[in-house]
């Protein structure tokens, strides 16, 4: 459910008063439960009891009063610079709503969120991910042309980002991720996906993903 | 950006004209949940609030609209239009009892099922789209033949009615879900993305995609201007539904319920624009020949209908007539 806030989820207005949001979620709890009749060839039962989960947490936070109002400022557009210092650093929040699953995430109850963590002296941030900044590193993604998918993985190393965040972050499976980094060409899926991959992934790690996909298929052409 | 602004409209362009009417079709996949009740009750209500109003009944081989508004079969209608060569399709609409309402019919004999040509349909959609009338009301045949899907798909408020029976419900599914595709069909060639839109269906397993919504947000991650007009073209079209025969109060929460999965499940706009009870007036005037608004004012169904309408006209941003 990428680009949803809990308002979304229990369709209301970010204005809704108190006893709506309660309303909405009966209702919600009403149209997913796994006797429903409006769910009928839509969708599964495995899929509504995953609706309805999101359901259950959306109303965990904008039920709550306080909670509501904490979550509704993580909504607001980020203004300070803070912790986030440098594009690389932060590479979604120039999207704006389309990066809200990252704010739902640290409203998922006893989640702890990394960014309100201080950072250590020469540390930037990812998505998911804290690395110590490399300047030389840094300047050779800028100027780097070719993308091969070992360049892709070294990337990804810098950044300190594990295979299993990668694969739930941007939901490509381990073998095609694997694929792309040792330049299996013969294990990947259709182009088209290939580029869509490379270019989330670029968004993952803050570096261009057009270009990088750009070279990446190339090269996957010749090879 | 002027394109898009001018795209965002509810109503499909026809090349560059836009319909002089409000277009409202009901429609809805299952026969007997009550679409011409529907239809002429919306044309009935609309007509006595003072607007001009053309009901249009285009279930093509079972077309009834007339019985339900007590008037005599049509001598002349949609067949005779076609089979005319020049005639606008206003000389085939008749008048009926009801001040300010019309009818044009396609109950004739000659006319058998499904078998409008696409020149025929391409004809009476664009005379449709020419008519002068405040509002015209399609009322449309059970199924989900494409030329039932187009008509649908003109109105700039389509309407699907069911009952809350679970075959009417899986059938109203089936005839979104139809209609839907129709529509991403029609844009899938201007916005170049035949290829991706078959390749990803392909391997619709493998990229993780099971509904419409699914489909739409990876032709957006793979094609990115396109994939979001696509986007836009398809948000500038709604769903609206109308429980019919609703007897207790879940049937009448139903239409929430189905609201709220066709957003989350198409990834557009959906509308509940209210229920019908189930009235024994209804059917009482039914045996009886005459409507039931016009021989039962005092009827429960009268009042319910008079907040669908509500719900009709008010939600319009602006009106579609054109100077």
């Amino acid at each position: 459910m990428p680009g949803q806030t809990y308002y979304d989820i229990l369709e209301l207005s970010p204005e809704a008063p108190q006893h709506e949001v309660h309303q909405a979620y009966l209702r919600a709890k009403e149209t997913y439960n796994p006797d429903s009749p409006a769910l009928y060839s839509m969708f599964t039962k495995e899929e509504a009891y995953e609706l309805l989960k999101l359901v259950e947490e959306a109303f965990s936070v904008l039920g709550d009063i306080n909670r509501r109002a904490q979550y509704d400022q993580s909504l607001l557009p980020k203004a300070n610079g803070g912790a986030d210092q440098g594009s690389a650093a932060s590479p979604g929040f120039s999207e704006g709503q389309r990066e809200t699953p990252d704010m739902l995430r640290q409203f998922i109850p006893k989640a702890k969120s990394a960014k309100n963590e201080p950072l250590p002296e020469g540390h930037a941030r990812t998505k998911v991910s804290t690395y110590k900044v490399n300047d030389t590193f840094e300047k050779q993604i800028k100027e780097h042309e070719a993308f091969t998918g070992e360049f892709i993985k070294s990337i990804r190393e810098y950044k300190n980002i594990e295979i299993q965040q990668v694969c739930d972050e941007i939901r490509i499976s381990k073998t095609y991720l694997n694929a792309i980094e040792s330049d299996d060409y013969g294990k990947l899926p259709a182009p088209v996906f290939v580029r869509g991959f490379i270019v989330q992934l670029g968004k993952l790690y803050g570096v261009d993903g057009d270009q990088m996909a750009k070279s990446f298929m190339s090269q996957m052409k010749q090879g | 950006m002027k394109d898009r602004v001018q795209l965002a409209r509810p109503y499909i362009l026809r090349g560059t004209s836009r319909p002089h009417s409000h277009i409202i079709a009901v429609g809805g996949g299952k026969g007997g949940v009550g679409k011409s009740f529907l239809s002429s009750s919306l044309a009935i209500s609309l007509a006595r609030q003072g607007a001009k109003v053309l009901l249009c009944d285009l279930d093509f081989g079972a077309a009834n609209v007339h019985t339900y508004l007590n008037e005599p079969i049509p001598t002349i209608g949609i067949s005779d239009f076609l089979k005319s060569e020049d005639k606008p399709i206003s000389d085939f609409v008749v008048g009926t009892q009801i001040s300010n309402l019309f009818l044009l019919s396609c109950a004739d004999d000659k006319f058998n099922g499904f078998d409008l040509d696409p020149v025929s349909k391409s004809r009476i959609m664009a005379q449709l789209y020419r008519l002068n009338f405040d509002y015209i009301v399609l009322d449309l045949s059970a199924g989900t033949h494409e030329s039932t899907l187009d008509f649908f798909l003109l109105a700039e408020t389509p309407i699907v009615a069911l009952t809350p029976e679970p075959v009417s419900i899986e059938n109203a599914y089936k005839f979104m879900k139809a209609a839907f595709y129709r529509r991403l069909k029609r844009f899938e060639r201007q916005l170049e993305l035949k290829t991706l839109i078959s390749d990803l269906m392909e391997n619709k397993e493998r990229v993780g995609i099971k509904s419409p919504k699914d489909l739409l947000d990876a032709i957006e991650l793979h094609a990115d201007d396109n994939g979001q007009r696509l986007r836009d073209l398809m948000q500038t079209f709604s769903f609206h539904f109308v429980v019919n025969q609703a007897r207790t109060h879940q049937d009448y929460q139903l239409g929430l319920s189905i609201q709220s999965v066709a957003r989350r499940y198409f990834g557009v706009k959906s509308e509940y624009l209210g229920h019908l009870e189930y009235d024994n007036a209804v059917w009482q005037c039914l045996r009886k020949q005459t409507h039931v608004l016009l021989d039962a004012p005092q009827s429960q169904t009268y009042g319910l209908l008079f907040n669908i309408i509500r719900r009709l006209t008010q939600n319009r941003e602006e009106p579609a007539k054109v100077a």
